[in-house]
């Protein structure tokens, strides 16, 4: 999952973005609302984590923009000021959550989950399943077959982008873009070296495939027999 | 009591009512009672004087009439008339009328004279009847003072009456008077009672008028105003107090949570205590600059001294140089020797200090001056920089608390507000010139001493 962080306290900025990435969030950071605007334009993310107060134009502002051009990704409204008309006015801007600093970092993650399930239309629990493979974002578990396995971080992205929607078909740079973030340099070929890894690491080829080629396209998720 | 003003109102009122009838009611009841003996005593003499003329005295000798009333029959007397005529020896020669008991005795006639009976009850008047300077006779005639008594007493009723109707009507007149007068104060206390933390936007709503208690209105008004006021900005400081800490708390809870959640390595746990301390820093700086200000603010007056102010500035300048060196800056300070202010000295260098770390903090390149000079009867301390500059809306509330220009981060917000209270406590100037992206200058002034 692909996060916009939009916080200009750089100690603080720096301290969520290694958090989210330890737990498998792709992060770009940005200082303040112009360059927030400007990437939200460019990238699909799954959602933004904004600061109310940021220098040239604000988090409201920031939100308000967002929505009048019609994006709907989810924002989370972050913020030291948490009297009931900041909230109140943060919501009405367009944000979908909000959480008042200082935060536990668990709560962080738990309702930047909340809002991607949301937004994917998953299952209230969060977990994803296809055939025999689940897999659960919140404890950060694969299974197969009752058997769990332990996925590196930006396989179990991979695979959670992919499970998100079963039967679509996602381009390589769909997938990067989900991934990793602007500053990590990515060349084409490192999609196909993570879904590899990937496969080997949930037994697929063994057996049954879930995880299927589409050649020139992509990768899509399919369960065994459910093709059209 | 709850009516006490009103009631003393009322009672005050009956009482003065009281005092001014009783006063006019005695002064009006012994005026008229000495006006009606003396018109009762002149018509003694008059009636005297009547029936010696018609007495009928011929070559000195005395003729004494079968009755006084002769010739003068059309006179009616009033009830309880009597009189007598006697010789000089005070033989009773006639008499007429239901007093004659009672009358004095003159044993010897020595001219025209009143008398009273012990009781008030009667007035006679006795007069001698004389032909060429002999004493004939002597007359005496006297009146019951029944009719002046009973005018005096019917006076005399209506005083009382007068005060038994009035005395209480001037009381409940004053109840109500004074009702209509205090109702403002009974609107006060209702307002004053209303106004809370709760509710800071009662007012007393009268209509406008010019007395005292208008004014009164007027006044509290205007003062519930001024708490409206600072209870906002006591809510509004509270509340950009705590924006502020919960920033660099949010850090620290963050490096916390981020650096506990897995193993890490003894360079990333050395890497978070620095970033810890930072914001501790930060913390610091902010507890300072509030301790600061609440110092300030709790001091109302200045318990100065003599302060040379160049010598100061020198001092704290130098201190300086380490940090601008550190940074490429130039520092300059210059300075007019012999300016004394009246002031605290450990103020005034947190006053210059603040300055210079401000002009430091916004400063990439160039150099900071500092310079120190006079002006007629001030001292100016003039801090310059070759900055980021200040935009011309933002200084305007640059002294404000917690403002933040758009490019500063990680200040408290305070510093300059906390050199605007120390110049204000020091009875002087601060004011600020920039021009985006040039440089400011912050310039403060300071009375000098009055030597």
């Amino acid at each position: 999952m692909r996060v916009l962080l939009v916080e200009d306290e750089r100690a603080l900025a720096g301290y969520v973005k290694k958090g989210l990435e330890e737990n498998g969030w792709a992060v770009d950071a940005v200082e303040d609302g112009r360059s927030a605007l400007d990437w939200v334009g460019t990238v699909d993310y799954d959602v933004m984590i904004l600061d109310l107060m940021l220098p040239q134009i604000g988090g409201l502002e920031v939100c308000r923009r967002l929505r009048q051009r019609g994006l709907t990704t989810p924002v989370l409204m972050l913020t030291a000021r948490d009297a009931l008309k900041d909230r109140v006015s943060g919501l009405d801007a367009g944000a979908d959550d909000y959480l008042p600093k200082p935060f536990e970092f668990e709560e962080l993650l738990a309702r930047l989950r909340a809002l991607t399930r949301r937004r994917n239309g998953v299952t209230k629990t969060g977990v994803l399943t296809v055939a025999d493979l689940s897999l659960d974002p919140a404890a950060h578990r694969v299974r197969r077959a009752g058997l769990e396995i332990d996925l590196p971080y930006k396989e179990f992205s991979i695979l959670e982008l992919l499970l998100s929607q079963p039967g679509r078909v996602f381009s390589r740079s769909q997938i990067a873009d989900h991934v990793w973030d602007m500053e990590t340099l990515h060349q084409s070929n490192v999609v196909d070296v993570h879904i590899r890894n990937l496969r080997r690491l949930i037994g697929d080829g063994r057996g049954q495939t879930l995880i299927e080629t589409v050649r020139g396209v992509g990768y899509r998720v399919q369960a065994p027999g459910g093709r059209s | 009591m709850k009516n006490t003003l009103k009631l003393r109102f009322a009672l005050r009122g009956a009482t003065l009512f009281f005092v001014s009838v009783v006063i006019l009611g005695s002064f009006l009841y012994v005026t008229m009672s000495l006006f009606l003996q003396d018109s009762l005593k002149d018509s003694l003499r008059v009636t005297a004087q009547h029936l010696v003329s018609v007495l009928d005295v011929d070559n000195g000798i005395l003729t004494p009439p079968d009755s006084l009333d002769e010739g003068s029959s059309s006179r009616a007397h009033p009830e309880g008339f009597t009189e007598r005529l006697l010789d000089p020896t005070g033989r009773v020669l006639l008499q007429n009328g239901p007093l004659t008991a009672e009358l004095p005795d003159p044993h010897v006639f020595r001219g025209p004279f009143f008398s009273q009976s012990t009781s008030g009850s009667w007035i006679a008047y006795t007069e001698g009847v004389t032909d060429a300077g002999r004493l004939l006779a002597i007359l005496q005639v006297a009146q019951s003072t029944r009719s002046v008594s009973a005018v005096l007493d019917q006076l005399f009723w209506t005083i009382l009456l007068s005060l038994v109707i009035f005395v209480p009507l001037s009381a409940i007149t004053g109840y109500f008077m004074a009702t209509g007068l205090l109702s403002p104060i009974d609107a006060m206390t209702r307002t004053a009672k209303r106004f809370s933390t709760e509710n800071l936007a009662a007012r007393l709503e009268l209509p406008p008028s010019n007395d005292e208690l208008g004014r009164l209105a007027g006044t509290f008004n205007s003062m519930l105003e001024r708490i409206e006021q600072s209870f906002k900005n006591y809510r509004e400081f509270v509340s950009n107090a705590s924006h502020e800490f919960k920033t660099p708390l949010a850090i620290l809870h963050t490096i916390l949570n981020v650096t506990r959640a897995r193993p890490r390595t003894l360079t990333e746990y050395a890497q978070a205590l620095d970033d810890m301390s930072q914001a501790v820093l930060r913390l610091e700086t902010l507890v300072n600059h509030l301790l600061t200000l609440a110092k300030i603010e709790g001091e109302p007056e200045l318990n100065g001294t003599s302060v040379n102010l160049g010598e100061l500035c020198l001092r704290i300048g130098e201190t300086f140089r380490p940090l601008t060196q550190a940074q490429g800056l130039e520092l300059v300070l210059s300075v007019e020797p012999g300016l004394e202010v009246l002031g605290d000295e450990t103020l005034l260098s947190s006053m210059v200090v603040n300055l210079l770390h401000n002009a430091v903090k916004f400063t990439e390149k160039g150099k900071i001056s500092l310079r120190v000079y006079r002006r007629e009867s001030w001292a100016y301390v003039e801090v310059q920089d070759t900055g980021i500059g200040i935009s011309s809306e933002d200084q305007s509330r640059i002294f404000e608390r917690f403002f933040q220009g758009e490019t500063s981060r990680e200040g408290s917000g305070l510093g300059l507000a906390i050199v605007e209270s120390l110049v204000k406590l020091h009875r002087g100037t601060i004011r600020v010139d920039s021009i985006l992206g040039q440089g400011s200058i912050f310039t403060a002034g300071l009375p000098l001493r009055v030597a």
